[in-house]
């Protein structure tokens, strides 16, 4: 079974950088770079994993705006993760453009982050909250609505909307239940 | 569901391909890729990715496995049955199994570097063109349209200004958003209702459904992702009746940003002189009712009263209904069936072309059966949550219609006159 309470720090691994941690930090478009699991204080961090050319994904491209808004309204931070090797910056910054997403979006080229975080599909949520040990904690991960009910079985629109309330929740300090929904995409395959 | 590595093991351990080498890019998957899928997947293409290079369709290769195993792709909805159906887009259980394989044995090139070849989109002239007057929106997402009928469908209207009778034998459709829209029926309205109905207000078009009193849209045919043309049999033509309107039934899907939607239809005159009208003879249950988080099969019969060649049948139900079945019980022969929809789904609703004519005789009783399931498992149910489904139509609640041709202008006459006793029998 999936383990969906997942100590962000213990599974960072030392490679030659100070403090015992490895730091994954991963550019943005313009070339910035971001640490997105970076505990600062309480605050919340939410990753949604993503793909320029998924369908499942770009349909709910309003949607993620609109966690997006409510992570930055909470104080969280939000970050769009695109993980596969052939997109570029060019291509995902216009991708973001085109399909109205304002948030950060990352490049995870080399899939460290969907290691980390055991991400297997396109579009799955990772709802992140620092512990009281100051490490963060998923509190969420996985399906962001019901608009696809199965591959190739979609409804006309979401009716529940369990993205929206995972963030909510984590957001104030309540517990998400269940913490994990199995995720439905399009799959991340490993990088050719 | 066996595992793709078991499936592997399977095809490269011999029961399948018996000391066949592993499927490979370079042979079958290029051909398989270039054969069902690149006409839709290529760079621009209606389809949201390309599949025509092997870096393309490696680093899915798992995805690729998966949808098309599950029949999800390449789209097509009627079960093999008695009548072959033209434009057949299903793979082959040995086509199924050797994208398993290669996904589950590596995606392995085979020293290819070729790309699947996109086959050349023939420039089909037309005779006349027809255009939305100006561009409406495509949403970016669903949205609560007229009540609870939630459904992404728009209704557009295209003034024909014919004063002759018109004869249609391919219908053209120049999609200027591909992507989002998935499935388009027409109707030749030659009663003005249509288009009175489009102009009460300023938004070019109208959420209704493209049937106009009697008539269901859709007798002249529709088009689809990856069937732009509706063409008919050569020798058949759809009559398109002076100052017609040609009504536009678009079900789009949105795709997570807004598209600006300007269609255009091309109509293709038949040019042979003994070519003859195709009617639609409509199935259908004016009324369901069906009680919350319950299924009920639903029937409709009629006797067809003259000599027929049956062309083609196109399903039409909402996506609380789950399946179609329509058959044909022939005088001496039994019962055939025509078309058999299992796992219907209203966004790929499509005219399905017989592979050739197929001769009903006078007395075939046509019988259409539709499964509706108003119940959350109905992951294509509408009305969510779920409560009492009570739905009437004057075209049908759920239908079909099954596209015919009489053998001689007679008999065509008799069979019109028929047909519209039959609805008046129905309505009134």
């Amino acid at each position: 079974m999936k383990s969906f309470v997942l100590i962000v720090s213990a599974v960072f691994v030392c490679v030659g950088c100070s403090g015992g941690h490895r730091v994954v930090s991963l550019p943005d478009t313009h070339g910035a770079q971001h640490v997105p699991l970076a505990a600062h204080g309480d605050e919340v961090v939410v990753l949604l994993f993503s793909s320029p050319d998924c369908p499942i994904a770009n349909a709910i491209a309003p949607e993620i705006e609109r966690l997006h808004q409510l992570t930055l309204a909470g104080g969280g931070r939000f970050y769009l993760v695109h993980a596969r090797r052939d997109v570029t910056a060019g291509g995902a910054a216009a991708h973001a453009r085109e399909f109205g997403i304002t948030a950060t979006v990352l490049l995870d080229r080399e899939q460290t982050l969907v290691q980390i975080m055991d991400a297997t599909v396109t579009p799955e949520l990772v709802v992140l909250a620092a512990a009281q040990d100051g490490t963060l904690r998923t509190t969420y991960q996985g399906r962001i609505n019901n608009l696809y009910a199965s591959l190739g079985n979609r409804r006309d629109r979401a009716t529940k909307h369990w993205g929206r309330d995972a963030i909510s929740k984590t957001l104030n300090g309540e517990r998400v239940d269940p913490p994990y929904r199995q995720p439905l995409g399009c799959f991340l395959e490993q990088n050719q | 569901m066996m595992s793709l590595a078991a499936i592997a093991t399977l095809i490269c351990g011999g029961q399948v391909g018996s000391g066949s080498p592993p499927p490979t890019w370079a042979h079958p998957v290029r051909e398989i890729m270039q054969t069902h899928c690149v006409s839709c997947h290529h760079t621009n293409g209606p389809a949201p990715f390309s599949l025509a290079r092997y870096e393309d369709v490696a680093p899915r290769a798992a995805f690729v496995a998966e949808v098309t195993s599950q029949h999800i792709m390449p789209p097509w909805l009627p079960r093999p049955g008695e009548v072959e159906l033209r434009d057949h887009r299903g793979l082959s259980p040995q086509e199924l199994a050797a994208l398993q394989a290669w996904a589950a044995s590596g995606h392995l090139n085979g020293d290819d570097k070729t790309t699947a070849r996109v086959p050349e989109t023939k420039v089909q002239e037309v005779d006349l063109v027809l255009t939305m007057p100006e561009a409406w929106t495509v949403p970016a997402e669903g949205d609560v349209n007229w009540g609870r009928r939630d459904r992404d469908k728009w209704t557009f209207v295209l003034p024909i200004l014919n004063e002759a009778p018109l004869r249609v034998q391919s219908i053209v459709h120049r999609c200027s958003a591909p992507r989002a829209v998935h499935a388009v029926t027409y109707l030749a309205d030659d009663t003005g209702a249509a288009l009175w109905n489009d102009q009460r207000d300023d938004i070019v078009g109208s959420y209704m459904t493209g049937d106009v009193r009697d008539h269901s849209s859709g007798q002249c045919g529709g088009t689809g992702v990856g069937s732009r043309v509706c063409r008919l049999p050569q020798g058949y033509h759809w009559l398109i009746p002076p100052h017609s309107d040609l009504v536009m039934e678009v079900h789009f899907r949105p795709t997570g940003r807004p598209h600006e939607l300007r269609e255009s239809v091309g109509l293709v005159f038949a040019t042979d002189e003994e070519s003859r009208p195709v009617r639609s003879l409509l199935s259908m249950v004016r009324r369901v009712d069906i009680p919350a988080g319950e299924s009920q099969r639903v029937a409709d019969e009629y006797v067809i009263p003259e000599d027929v060649e049956a062309i083609g049948a196109l399903p039409r139900a909402l996506g609380v209904c789950v399946s179609i079945r329509i058959a044909a019980d022939i005088p001496g022969e039994g019962e055939v069936v025509l078309l058999d929809v299992p796992d219907y789904d209203p966004h790929w609703r499509l005219p399905y072309m017989f592979e050739s004519p197929r001769y009903l005789p006078a007395g075939t009783i046509v019988r259409t059966t539709w499964q509706i399931e108003n119940t959350e498992d109905n992951h294509r149910n509408p009305f969510l949550p779920v409560e009492r489904l009570s739905m009437a139509r004057r075209t049908g609640a759920v239908s079909s219609l099954l596209y015919v041709a009489a053998e001689g202008p007679e008999s065509d006459t008799r069979l019109q006159e028929w047909q519209a006793d039959a609805m008046r029998m129905r309505t009134h």
